[in-house]
């Protein structure tokens, strides 16, 4: 197996696009790595580089420590399973199966064994004689994955490999995958746009915006504390609520979402003592839709916009009512569990564990 | 077939084309062969008489049409693997993302639309005897002298190479065009599935181009078969069929017996001969095409 590593990787297009910059990423020795972020950033892209399929324009691609820039992609022995699977359409099933270990020039013995193994351990043994049209999604999906497992490849790649399936399938092939990687151990790079894909598989994500990394952790460290408001409002569903915010030395307090909410300044300075060189400046409070409910303090009254109910839980968006004029107001939205009992046009009185409060400067970054 | 593929409708539909069908293929087919049992002759005083497989019988003890039988095959047997393959080498060159590419796809397909009768008459003067024949000239140069000039369209070995190379030189365009849409059609994401799957370059133009192009290579050859058989043009207008019927095809045999001799009823007999030899021909092709279906 294998450690993967991008040291200040650059990408540019030929068109002038740059798809990546400055990328730098350290896959350990059979982690599942995930990357994340919204379409077009630059995910599809970091995989190609590292499959040998587009040339880094700068920077450095390492396996094993050892620099593959150079190295043609039928020699770094990596697989990848392609977003629409690219299955040969001439080729059975086991003739899929078998082509990449013809083209290592295995034996025949070896590579039935393999395949036998491989369809086994994936439950398409009795696809084995079918064409790829002759399959369904799901199907195709594991025999994508079959064909990227069955050379024992010494880092799998895997962009977007669920993106056509139907909700509960996803699901089910979701935690197969995870449990197929840690049992087999193989350094993997799991590509996807979907937050809830990211958070359930990843030992570690990176999250990547425009091209660049915004932070790289595992999945509840992400979700605890964010490197900023991006990774902030990307994870989770929905992201975090993020308001303006104004301390204010005099009363000490911090203003939040127009004054709707005033809590002391005392203990947050004590919890982050930087937070001192921002005082008196305007600042991006974040809090989590499961932060509110409806007893602790401080409490605010805020106006009910609109409520989706799921049955156990329910989605409250609201305007906290503060000294700002109407047109200012920011909308946010809370996870209250029960059914729902609010109406719409009505306002209540909603707080939060302030505990659970973050802080942003106002270009975005975390701050303490 | 399945079931919309029947009723009322779907005849309807194709009634056009159907009733063209019939107008001008199968009832001239039928005509050729209901003459081909007659003894027809245009001015002839002789009364028109139904002389059953007459016809038939003294068309094949005819050495002229045997021997366009047997050039007919030979031109078949060189030009179509020989255009296939060149096209098919063209077709992958111009399939790369190069700067200049349009230029060129226009300049390979430029052959195809010039009426085959002007290219005939430009490779009439192309192959002109004597040392300054550009064809002799060309020759000479790259063989450093050793050449010596000869007379290509009166020579008995060298004419139907000739003709061979000048329908080469004017059909390979189409199948190029042809066979390079579909090299467009293939998804760029198997080529790249197949590099990651550890295939070269020769791997994957065998693995990957070559059974995604197969339904396009059938018709390519297809086609270029039957347009092989009905070699017409460039014989009336380079040999007349000589030197010594060296270059006469079933078509020309037929021209000739029909139009210049008035003999439209073995005229008629070799045509029918033709459309027999091409059938079996389609027919063989198809059989080997769905038989090969599993590539290896
Ligand atoms: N071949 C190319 N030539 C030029 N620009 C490209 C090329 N491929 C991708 N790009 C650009 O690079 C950027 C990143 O593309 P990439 O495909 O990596 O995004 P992605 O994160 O995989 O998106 P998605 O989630 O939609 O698949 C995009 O802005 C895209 O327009
Ligand atoms: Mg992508």
């Amino acid at each position: 197996m294998a450690t993967v590593e991008y040291v200040h990787v650059d990408k540019e297009y030929p068109n002038g696009s740059r798809a990546i910059e400055d990328f730098n990423l350290l896959v350990e020795d059979g982690e599942m790595m995930v990357l994340v972020g919204p379409s077009g950033c630059g995910k599809s892209t970091a995989l190609r580089l590292l499959a040998g399929l587009d040339p880094v324009s700068h920077g450095e691609l390492r396996i094993d420590g050892i620099r593959v820039n150079e190295s043609s992609p039928q020699l770094r022995n990596i697989a990848m399973v392609f977003q629409n699977y690219a299955l040969y359409p001439h080729m059975t099933v086991r003739r899929n199966l078998e082509f990449p270990l013809r083209m290592m020039k295995l034996p025949k013995a070896e590579r039935v064994r393999r395949i036998e193994e491989t369809a086994g351990m994936l439950g398409i043994s009795e696809l084995l004689e079918r064409r790829p049209r002759q399959l369904s999604g799901g199907q195709r999906q594991r025999v994508a994955m079959g064909r990227a497992l069955v050379r024992h490849p010494r880092v799998f790649l895997m962009d977007e490999p669920l993106s056509n399936l139907d909700m509960k399938l996803r699901t089910r092939i979701r935690s197969e995958i995870a449990s197929l990687q840690k049992r087999l151990g193989v350094t993997t790079i799991y590509v996807t746009h979907d937050q809830v894909e990211a958070m359930t598989l990843g030992d570690r994500i990176a999250v990547l915006k425009e091209g660049k990394l915004q932070q790289c952790g595992r999945p509840q460290e992400l979700y605890d504390q964010p490197a900023n408001t991006f990774v902030a409002t990307f994870l989770g569903n929905p992201g975090m609520n993020i308001f303006r915010a104004w301390s204010d030395k005099v009363t000490a307090t911090l203003k939040l979402a127009g004054g709707g909410w005033q809590i002391p300044l005392e203990p947050l300075l004590r919890r982050k003592p930087i937070l001192a060189q921002y005082v008196e400046h305007p600042l991006l409070a974040g809090l989590r839709p499961e932060a509110f409910s409806p007893r602790p303090t401080p409490v605010a009254k805020v106006l009910i916009e609109s409520v989706e109910s799921l049955g156990h839980e329910r989605l409250v968006h609201f305007v906290p009512l503060g000294e700002t004029p109407a047109a200012e107001r920011e909308t946010l939205v809370a996870r209250l569990p029960g059914p729902q009992v609010e109406k719409v046009g009505q306002s209540i009185e909603l707080g939060f564990d302030s505990g659970q409060l973050h802080l942003f400067t106002i270009d975005g970054k975390t701050i303490g | 077939m399945p079931e919309e593929g029947r009723g009322p409708a779907a005849f309807l539909l194709s009634a056009p084309a159907l009733v063209g069908l019939l107008l001008f293929v199968l009832l001239p087919f039928l005509l050729a062969v209901a003459l081909s049992l007659t003894n027809l002759r245009l001015g002839s005083p002789l009364p028109l008489e139904w002389v059953g497989l007459e016809q038939y019988r003294r068309i094949l003890n005819d050495p002229s049409f045997l021997h366009a039988l047997i050039n007919n095959l030979l031109f078949v047997l060189t030009v179509v693997p020989v255009q296939t393959v060149l096209a098919l080498a063209m077709a992958m060159l111009l399939n790369q993302r190069l700067g200049a590419i349009a230029w060129f796809r226009v300049l390979f397909f430029m052959p195809v639309v010039f009426p085959l009768s002007l290219v005939a008459v430009v490779w009439v003067l192309i192959f002109a005897p004597g040392p300054d024949g550009p064809m002799n000239a060309l020759l000479e140069l790259i063989s450093f002298g050793a050449w010596t000039p000869r007379d290509f369209l009166h020579d008995e070995q060298l004419a139907l190479p000739a003709i061979m190379l000048t329908s080469i030189w004017q059909g390979t365009g189409f199948q190029m065009v042809v066979i390079l849409a579909g090299l467009q059609a293939i998804s760029a994401e198997l080529y790249e599935a197949a590099t990651i799957d550890g295939a070269g370059c020769w791997q994957r133009f065998w693995f990957v181009t070559l059974p995604q192009l197969r339904n396009t290579l059938i018709f390519v050859v297809l086609v270029t078969t039957i347009l092989a058989f009905r070699l017409f043009d460039q014989v009336q207008i380079m040999t007349q069929g000589g030197p010594h019927d060296a270059t006469t095809t079933i078509m020309f045999e037929a021209v000739q017996s029909a139009f210049a001799r008035q003999q439209i009823g073995s005229g008629a007999a070799m045509t029918v001969v033709m459309f027999l030899v091409v059938l079996l021909l389609s027919l063989l092709q198809r059989r080997i095409a769905s038989q090969e279906r599993e590539v290896s």
